[in-house]
């Protein structure tokens, strides 16, 4: 073996590390994530199994035979079209064209379509054309075939949106004015993705993507929660897919909480049973990536959170590896090196259900 | 997806209603035939072979499963 392996930082930028500098990183990777969620580090065994992905010689990995796991996408279509932005390659494709480009020539196992700017709120004006669109293209889709986008509480705060801005509120100590503002755009969203997701499920909606919930804070995840709730109680049988925005959810609120227990702080392993409680199927999970520290110390803190988190679920957990996320580097074009050694180690060692 | 199966349970579940064993559930040898016979849609396009809500039609019978868009398929042909 060599004593030095080919890997990457969190921002992309590729090194050789000494083989005990890799061993120490993902000690160190291990220890933060137990830590900060109050669970065991990996086994030993465990780390060696992720020593022995990192170290494989080959540009690119596979799982073994028989531990393929199903491949969800928040968007994955768009990219064909879109471009820069929204990671896209901008083929001159139609969304259908894109959906079924996706399917069948890259063998997708899930396929979704989302508005360009992929959060619930401007898709709510629009919202017969993306039906039409949606059923048009649901007769001709053969795999599962979500409607996916952000709920972004973001964009109900001023000039944007109608209620105060909580961010500007915050700053001048007018803090309760900005819990209100929070709360108040809380209710808004949850409205709308009641709105959306009603409107979708009349035209056959065969699963529904709440991606990235909690980007705006506790008050955004909870939005989403209450909105899976009341979409369940209208549509037992309507998948729901809610993915989390980080390992932890930020306070920006503070006060907020879920089944008596408070959003703020949360980590995965309390976010998966938000989810569970309020009715979802799958939970996705998004880590995020330090760019300073490297992809062994990255990955080996995904993975940790991963398993502990697999291990309290009752319901599927994909864990999110695209751009910046559980050990996948922050760039534009995340390398399949990376890629593909992140995808193996979160599916063999922290049991994903899915990616 | 709204029975909430990991994935285990679901690949043992789907290789139990297709009467094959869970490893071959990605042996492309094995998946291309039995697909093909049970018009399941293939990957590469056969001239009349069942695809899209056709498909999902046969999908949603073999594995015993609920599809939204299949239901409203249904529906709409009055089956």
């Amino acid at each position: 073996m060599s004593d030095q392996i080919l890997t990457r930082m969190g921002d992309g930028e590729r090194l050789w590390m000494d083989v005990e500098d890799v061993m120490d990183d993902i000690q160190d990777g291990c220890a933060d994530a137990a830590k900060r969620m109050g669970v065991p580090a990996l086994s030993e065994e465990d780390q060696k199994k992720l020593f022995d992905i990192l170290a494989e010689p080959s540009r690119i990995v596979s799982v073994n035979p028989g531990e393929e796991v199903i491949v969800s996408d928040d968007g994955t279509t768009m990219s064909f079209y879109s471009g820069q932005d929204g990671g896209g390659v901008g083929t001159p494709l139609s969304r259908q064209q894109a959906v079924l480009t996706y399917e069948r020539a890259c063998g997708a196992d899930t396929t979704s379509l989302g508005h360009s700017d992929y959060s619930y709120k401007p898709v709510k004006s629009i919202i017969n054309f993306e039906a039409n669109d949606y059923y048009n293209i649901s007769q001709a889709t053969t795999a599962p075939f979500f409607y996916g986008a952000q709920p972004n509480m973001g964009l109900y705060f001023q000039p944007d949106g109608p209620c105060p801005n909580a961010a500007e509120l915050m700053p001048l100590g007018k803090i309760e004015e900005a819990r209100r503002a929070q709360e108040q755009a809380c209710e808004y969203l949850t409205d709308d993705l009641v709105f959306v997701g009603s409107k979708l499920a009349d035209v056959g909606l065969e699963g529904l993507n709440f991606d990235t919930s909690g980007s705006a804070g506790d008050a955004d995840f909870l939005a989403a929660l209450n909105g899976v709730e009341r979409l369940k109680e209208k549509f037992p049988d309507l998948p729901i897919l809610m993915g989390g925005a980080g390992e932890f959810i930020l306070g920006m609120h503070g006060e907020l909480t879920y089944d008596d227990k408070r959003i703020a702080g949360m980590y995965t392993i309390d976010q998966v049973k938000a989810v569970e409680k309020a009715g979802a199927d799958i939970y996705g999970m998004a880590v995020n990536t330090s760019t300073t520290e490297s992809v062994p110390w990255n990955l080996a803190r995904a993975v940790t959170f991963l398993k502990a988190t697999t291990d309290a679920a009752t319901i599927p957990v994909h864990a999110n590896v695209g751009m910046g996320v559980c050990g996948i580097p922050m760039m534009e074009q995340p390398p399949i090196d990376c890629v593909t050694r992140v995808s193996k180690a979160l599916v063999q060692i922290g049991k994903a259900d899915g990616l | 997806m709204t029975r909430k199966m990991k994935i285990n349970d679901a690949k043992a579940y789907v290789a139990d209603k297709l009467g094959i064993e869970v490893f071959d559930l990605t042996n492309e040898e094995i998946m291309r035939e039995l697909r093909k016979d049970l018009g399941l849609g293939t990957v590469t396009s056969i001239a009349g072979g069942p695809k899209g809500i056709r498909a999902k039609m046969k999908i949603a019978e073999l594995l015993d499963i609920k599809i939204r868009s299949v239901e409203l398929f249904k529906s709409q042909m009055g089956l």
